[in-house]
């Protein structure tokens, strides 16, 4: 039982970790704003996700479980809206987009407001 | 229907102060307890089943986690391998049947999806602005929008 819990554990913190890992090199190798975004809305959130499952399934006692599951509602509900915020601005700001974006509708719209 | 889902948890966490329980049984008999209290008001009142609304709800997390599971395996495969094939678009998305929380609902859905990020909404909140990384065909990817919408409205809000 023991082992299982830790073998859980170790599945769980890996795997949190690695998205995390995956995460930070998307940051750094990825073309523009959006596509960063993309990398660390998603990556960061599973990340998130499997270390409290990790350390919960360590831990093991209800309180334990019920603070990560609390902490990962708030997780899955502030990650994407930090995501939101920080693509608005950059599309604002008029961040430089990647060569090979095929459209972007915003623009178009703005450019029709202001015509 | 989340509501729901809140005062069941609710009702299982008064149960367990309560009864001054600390162990894994007293919260599966105060989820239990909570579960048949809202099943038989939902049934004197002649609201839809409680059950099958449960069920619909755990279905659609069960399918939003695999739907993380698959962005996040999606993304690293485009950060690990050379080169870049993504086809990026920002689309407008009409969102004006929703209500204020269903919006920001649908629109973490949105970012949290495979290969899709919201941008911008109007200050009307009639239009949401979604960057798609793999939007080749403009249709399609609308398409896939749409598809997480009505699986939202019918399996969430209903």
């Amino acid at each position: 039982m023991t082992v299982l819990r830790e073998v859980t554990t170790v599945v769980f913190l890996v795997s949190g970790l690695g998205f995390m890992l995956v995460g930070v090199c998307g940051i750094v190798r990825l073309p523009d704003a959006y596509h960063r975004l993309h990398a660390s809305s998603k990556c960061s959130t599973l990340g998130l996700l499997g270390l409290l499952l990790g350390a919960a399934v360590h831990i093991g006692t209800p309180e334990a479980v019920m603070k990560a599951v609390v902490t990962l509602v708030f997780a899955f509900v502030a990650t994407p809206v930090g995501a939101h915020v920080l693509a608005k601005s950059a599309h604002a700001s008029g961040m430089r987009q990647w060569e090979g974006t095929l459209s972007d509708e915003l623009a178009e719209d703005q450019d029709d407001a202001a015509a | 229907m989340s509501r729901r889902l809140v005062l069941n948890v609710g009702l299982a966490g008064i149960y367990l102060v309560w009864a001054d329980e600390r162990s894994w049984l007293g919260v599966l008999v105060g989820i239990a307890i909570g579960f048949v209290v809202i099943s038989v008001y939902d049934l004197s009142t002649g609201l839809p089943v409680y059950a099958v609304r449960l069920f619909r709800l755990v279905r659609f997390g069960a399918y939003f986690l695999a739907v993380l599971v698959r962005a996040n395996l999606q993304i690293a495969w485009e950060i690990v391998t050379p080169g870049f094939r993504q086809t990026p678009r920002i689309l407008r998305y009409p969102v004006a049947h929703l209500t204020a929380v269903q919006k920001t609902v649908f629109a973490n859905c949105i970012t949290l999806t495979p290969g899709t990020l919201v941008v911008d909404v109007t200050p009307d909140g009639g239009l949401l602005y979604v960057h798609c990384m793999y939007a080749e065909d403009r249709a399609t990817a609308i398409t896939e929008l749409r598809k997480l919408d009505e699986r939202l409205q019918r399996e969430v809000f209903s």
